[in-house]
């Protein structure tokens, strides 16, 4: 059989040629790992959009309706739940910028389409964060149940308030005041940011620039611990830049950007690993250009690791590798975000954290 | 070729290595195991079930694999993989065939593919079914079990009513029944020949002892039945059998609280509920004795099939 | 409450979905994904408002008088706090005129 996460691929960048090639039992490897790295309804956008999602076979056809279904409704229900903060955040006059998913959903972005949504980022001045807070509690977002190391930790490093759950409809909301972690190597200048956002639903709102939300999209997977979303976040990236690379000029404002921002380098990550993934038609320019900005070779070992951790975590997708390559990821990116001093407190909690979640017994519930 | 027509060694060898495919009307689910515990329980409670053809495509993948607990060492416990990834939290051997049932119960109530789930068991008279819809502890299992044992009613589900989307009708679904406490001997009572699996003890629900679905059910299983009644059963110990008539509203809200994925289609998921309820004449029911709630039951679809006879 | 006389109607189909019986609706709003179970003066309000069209608080406290055989008076404070509930899970809102 070949390489699922390839076929995933293939599935989302050439759809028409790939959709044919497919055996029945391709299809039942792609299916789940497609669901794993939630990329299930952007596979059934993909084909959707090529117009050839008659071609795929009804078995797996049912899961890609049922999943783009579920997108559909995810995306209504961010945008409702983004107003509701809102009306929360009326009384303080502060307009958020929205980040990451919410930001797409808001900016009527294509990397919104066949999407999953998860927690609600928003990026607010620093010196307003006691109201932001205070206005949110007030709309029902609690701080979620942290155990006072956590509550340390989010408190003094993190570049956000702990994430806030609303008591009955269970929203999460991450509010940050800074685009990078105040103690991260990585330094990002969230006013310029800001200055570059384009209001959206109805002025109540934030969102960045399209070439920032590549960007930050970039920073945040190439800084990050955790991987589990990072080929759809590429996919994301692809698709961002792909509605809007069909201007040269974007593309140089792309690169200006992240010579600015101090993002060149994750931003040479991101057109790698999308031009070897999907295929994205980034101008060869483009990419010395910021290979020059970022003042490193093309391909490193870093882009090696990476690309071992994006696959998808199910039996035929991971090479011997991929295990230990997120394990030097995690702690590279500990390394980014914080001082090395912090970094073993930090870890051995979480280890310790992660067994004892394991052994708790887990019935199976009803879902939200 | 049905799970019980194979012998037990071809059994654990299909288990052990390309595993069973069985076709569940909603959802296709090959299920592998290596352990010895599940290849007897399996046939047993799945027995009358056909294998689906060959080239059948598999919506879910359910694997029982042995594995070792740090803390329960030296025993072995069981872990469940739903399509690779552990489901819940390793159990003992003997909640093989219980895990079976919760990765079943994950699958559909995560994936509707094309049905509208709620949490429900579901019997049918004929082609028209009686919905009992309700959370659990409220009796609606051993209600459908039962009302099953008088050979009367058959057996569509017992936790999940499955509703077409397309017709709006009940899609039979006749896994094992899960029966608490000592309510097996109930039921063995009603029906001698009804099979049950060892009773297993569970930290969250007491003893739990699953009932092989009666074969006519299983024969059954293609055919869908329509909404006919609801009742929305009340386990009132100490109390009398009563049945009261309920209004449309608050039979509505109370099935829309059992849905799983709920408003995924927008207006047809509330269309196809609201449907349903104009079809059927909701009622509450509460009940202590078995025997008693069986007949008031059994009365209710009697005197729906006089009328229908006098109307005609 | 609408704080004064405009007319009101229900919000519109892109918006709820609802079910009558008898004495109860069900509204499905669609963007919140909210159901509301009505009974007793919201139901009754509601039917009304889907059946007679738009009407302002003034007309339906009349129509309600008239209903239930009781003054003007004694249907104004049930009919505000119907109404307020109604407009605040947006199942009506007030008529713009085009």
């Amino acid at each position: 059989m070949s390489d699922v996460r390839a076929l995933i691929c293939g599935l989302l960048a050439r759809p028409q040629e790939t959709v044919g090639r497919l055996s029945l039992a391709e299809w039942e490897a792609v299916i789940p790992a497609a669901r794993a790295t939630r990329l299930l309804p952007r596979v059934g956008l993909c084909l959707q959009e090529a117009g050839c999602l008659e071609a795929v076979p009804a078995g797996p056809r049912r899961h890609l309706d049922a999943a783009l279904l579920l997108a559909a409704r995810h995306r209504i229900d961010v945008l409702a739940e983004v107003e509701r903060m809102l009306d929360a955040l009326a009384p303080t006059g502060v307009t958020p910028m929205l980040l990451k998913g919410a930001a797409y959903a808001a900016g009527g972005m294509a990397s919104a389409d066949g999407r999953l949504f998860g927690d609600i980022d928003l990026l607010v001045p620093r010196d307003r964060l006691g109201e932001v807070e205070q206005a949110l509690r007030a709309g029902g977002w609690v701080a979620s149940h942290l155990d006072p190391y956590d509550f340390l930790y989010y408190h003094r490093w993190m570049h956000q308030l702990p994430p806030l759950v609303h008591a009955s409809r269970e929203s999460v909301l991450d509010v940050h005041h800074t685009l990078s972690p105040p103690v991260s190597r990585l330094k990002v200048d969230e006013g310029m940011v800001l200055a570059a956002g384009r209001t959206v639903l109805g002025g109540r709102a934030l969102v960045p620039m399209p070439a920032d939300m590549v960007l930050h999209s970039a920073a945040h997977l190439f800084t990050d611990t955790e991987f589990p979303n990072g080929l759809r976040d590429l996919s994301d990236m692809d698709r961002l830049m792909r509605s809007f690379g069909h201007d040269p000029a974007w593309w140089e404002l792309l690169a200006l950007r992240a010579r600015h921002l101090g993002l060149s380098v994750p931003l040479l990550m991101a057109f790698g690993h999308c031009r070897r993934l999907f295929g994205t038609p980034v101008p060869e320019y483009v990419v010395a250009r910021t290979a020059k900005d970022a003042g490193r070779r093309r391909r490193t070992v870093t882009d090696v690791l990476f690309d071992h951790a994006l696959r998808p975590a199910l039996p035929g997708c991971r090479t011997a590798f991929s295990g230990s390559a997120e394990t030097l990821l995690l702690l590279r990116g500990h390394l980014l975000r914080m001082p090395p001093a912090l970094l073993v407190p930090h870890l051995a909690r979480k280890g310790l954290r992660s067994v004892t979640g394991w052994l708790r017994p887990e019935p199976p519930g009803r879902t939200a | 070729m049905t799970v019980g027509s194979l012998d037990p060694q071809a059994l654990r060898q299909r288990l052990a290595g390309p595993g069973l495919q069985i076709d569940l009307g909603p959802m296709v689910t090959r299920v592998r195991s290596t352990l010895p515990e599940f290849a007897a329980l399996f046939p047993l409670l799945y027995g009358d079930w056909p294998l689906a053809p060959a080239d059948t495509f598999t919506d879910f993948t359910c694997e029982l694999r042995p594995t070792l607990s740090l803390r329960h060492a030296p025993h072995r416990r069981v872990l469940c993989l739903i399509d690779g990834q552990p489901a819940f939290a390793p159990q003992g051997r003997g909640m093989c065939g219980l895990l079976f049932e919760w990765a079943l119960n994950w699958s559909l109530a995560n994936h509707g593919l094309g049905h509208l789930m709620f949490h429900a068991a579901v019997v049918a008279h004929g082609d028209d079914a009686l919905i009992l819809p309700a959370p659990s502890g409220s009796g609606k299992s051993t209600l459908a079990a039962a009302l099953v044992a008088t050979g009367r009613w058959r057996l569509l589900s017992d936790e999940f009513a499955v509703l077409g989307v397309e017709d709006g009708l009940l899609h039979p679904l006749p896994r094992p029944v899960s029966l608490k406490n000592d309510m097996p001997r109930a039921i063995a009572a009603l029906a001698p020949d009804a099979r049950f699996a060892p009773t297993v003890p569970t930290a969250h629900k007491g003893p739990i002892t699953l009932m092989r679905p009666p074969a006519a059910s299983v024969a059954a299983r293609a055919r869908p039945a329509r909404p006919r009644w609801l009742v929305t059963p009340h386990y009132t110990p100490e109390g009398d059998t009563l049945l009261h008539p309920q209004s449309r509203g608050h039979a509505m809200m109370g099935i829309l609280e059992q849905c799983f994925e709920w408003g995924r289609r927008g207006r047809r998921d509330f269309d196809l509920v609201a449907d349903l309820v104009e079809a059927v004449t909701p009622h509450t029911l509460a009940h202590a004795d078995l025997g008693r709630a069986v007949a008031v039951l059994d009365g209710l679809a009697s005197s729906s099939a006089t009328a229908a006879e006098a109307a005609a | 409450m609408v704080a004064d006389d405009a007319a009101l109607r229900l919000a519109g189909d892109d918006q709820i979905v609802w079910r009558r019986w008898q004495h109860e609706v069900i509204v499905y709003h669609l963007a919140s994904g909210a159901i509301h179970h009505l009974q007793g003066v919201a139901a009754a309000v509601f039917a009304e408002l889907a059946d007679g069209g738009p009407r302002p608080p003034s007309g339906l406290a009349r129509w309600l008088a008239a209903e239930t055989d009781l003054p003007v008076a004694q249907v104004e404070g049930p009919l505000a706090v119907s109404l307020e509930s109604l407009s605040r899970c947006q199942l009506i809102v007030p008529q713009t005129t085009p």
